[in-house]
């Protein structure tokens, strides 16, 4: 069974290192779902490596894939930003390329979807795993905790005052919805997923959590960005820098229109 | 006990289900993913029944006098209360993952099927129909008993 209504943007940067074998764990959770999204939409940077790789790709014969190219802004943000703008369903959701859906998340929206129709995003609950596939813990759970949000299950803009760690890969999103608010902004470095989210919540978008397992996360992957941002000597943030980042996505949530932010050392 | 061994879990929340009005408890019963029952005591007690009858799977120690309702398939059940702990945390992974046996569902639908309002009323209503109708036929025999005989004839 598909989910005509859901298209997949999945990133690709560059191939080098295990991208293979990440990637194919990927694309197979796609495959392995009990209703499979309608399409899956694969935005890659515009160069010579990746167009190689992906020429060469054995694209699965039971989901449509489709392959486009992007030579404009290449970040992640700019690359879901850049698939989002090509698709004609009416969800989309974000699949990072060492993640993985569990088989039941698609299923989980279709039952959730017929009963919370004004939802505009659905959060998974989502696994959080070293590299090495061990349990870590959750993320996304905690709205489900009495008391934690203004309304059990559901993400509002005072609990993300509050709160930054909810996490958006994995999500189905309205189409529509994102587009209203002006998409991800790439200006925003460290803290995108939260700045996004606390726009999203401004402009009254509904957010609410399916307390299923619905995306299992590979946490601090070597060479990862994040995890550049933890361990690189070169790129390692300080917690000042940390403190920063929040801070600019608390006054930058206000404006639709990603702007540049002046970071002085 | 069950937090600090499950502290993955420890954004759930227990709710205790005494001094409810019904409707709280209905509502209350009827959104969460599990019911706990851990009464030794009452053996007649109606809580697993009421859990299974709003779709919520119960875990549970076994009363001394086990009720007719209650199978080996219609319930998470154990001799042990030690146990319970960990049931729970393992119920919880399988709940969260979708992957509980339909098996309990339809045999917690079979479980409560006897006991609908309807069901019960109707078994009430016939018992008491019967237990009249039986004493109005005591009390016409004791009345014919008592009148002179040509009469009885």
């Amino acid at each position: 069974m598909n989910s005509k209504n859901i298209t997949v943007v999945l990133p690709v940067h560059n191939v080098s290192g295990d991208f293979e074998t990440w990637f194919k764990k990927a694309v197979t959770s796609i495959e392995q779902s009990k209703v499979k999204p309608g399409k899956l939409m694969v935005v890659c940077s515009d160069n010579s490596e990746v167009k190689s790789y992906m020429d060469k790709w054995e694209q699965p014969k039971d989901i449509s894939v489709e392959v486009v190219y992007n030579n404009g802004d290449t970040s992640y943000c700019g690359q879901i930003n850049y698939g989002v703008e090509l698709m004609d369903s009416e969800y989309f959701s974000i699949l990072e390329y060492d993640d993985e859906y569990s088989n039941i998340w698609f299923k989980q929206f279709e039952e959730y979807v017929g009963h919370y129709d004004e939802v505009d995003i659905f959060l998974p609950l989502v696994v959080d795993t070293d590299q090495t596939g061990q349990f870590i813990g959750f993320t996304n759970e905690a709205l489900w905790a009495m008391g934690f949000s203004e309304e059990t299950g559901y993400l509002d803009n005072t609990t993300l005052l509050k709160y930054q760690n909810f996490q958006v890969s994995g999500m189905i999103m309205k189409v529509d919805k994102f587009e209203e608010i002006g998409g991800m902004k790439s200006s925003m470095k460290l803290t995108f997923n939260y700045e996004f989210l606390l726009r999203a919540s401004y402009n009254d978008t509904v957010i609410m959590a399916i307390p299923k397992v619905g995306y299992k996360h590979t946490n601090q992957r070597d060479n990862s960005l994040f995890w550049d941002y933890k361990n690189s000597p070169e790129l390692r943030l300080e917690q000042d820098e940390a403190k920063f980042w929040i801070d600019t996505a608390k006054k930058e949530y206000f404006f639709t229109t990603d702007r540049e932010v002046v970071y002085n050392n | 006990m069950f937090y600090l061994q499950n502290p993955q879990f420890k954004w759930l929340t227990f709710r205790d289900m005494r001094g409810m009005s019904k409707e709280e408890f209905a509502t209350v019963l009827g959104e969460s993913c599990l019911s706990v029952w851990v009464d030794r005591i009452s053996s007649f007690g109606t809580y697993p029944l009421e859990s299974m009858r709003c779709g919520t799977p119960v875990i549970g120690v076994l009363p001394t006098m086990k009720a007719e309702w209650l199978t080996q398939e219609n319930g998470i059940w154990s001799q042990d209360e030690s146990t319970i702990v960990e049931t729970i945390a393992n119920y919880m992974k399988n709940w969260l993952e979708d992957s509980l046996p339909e098996q309990l569902y339809k045999s917690m639908e079979n479980a409560c099927d006897p006991y609908t309002i309807d069901k019960e009323q109707k078994s009430v209503v016939t018992y008491f129909e019967g237990l009249i109708t039986e004493k109005v036929t005591e009390f016409e025999a004791s009345i014919n008993k008592l009148k002179p005989a040509e009469e009885n004839v």
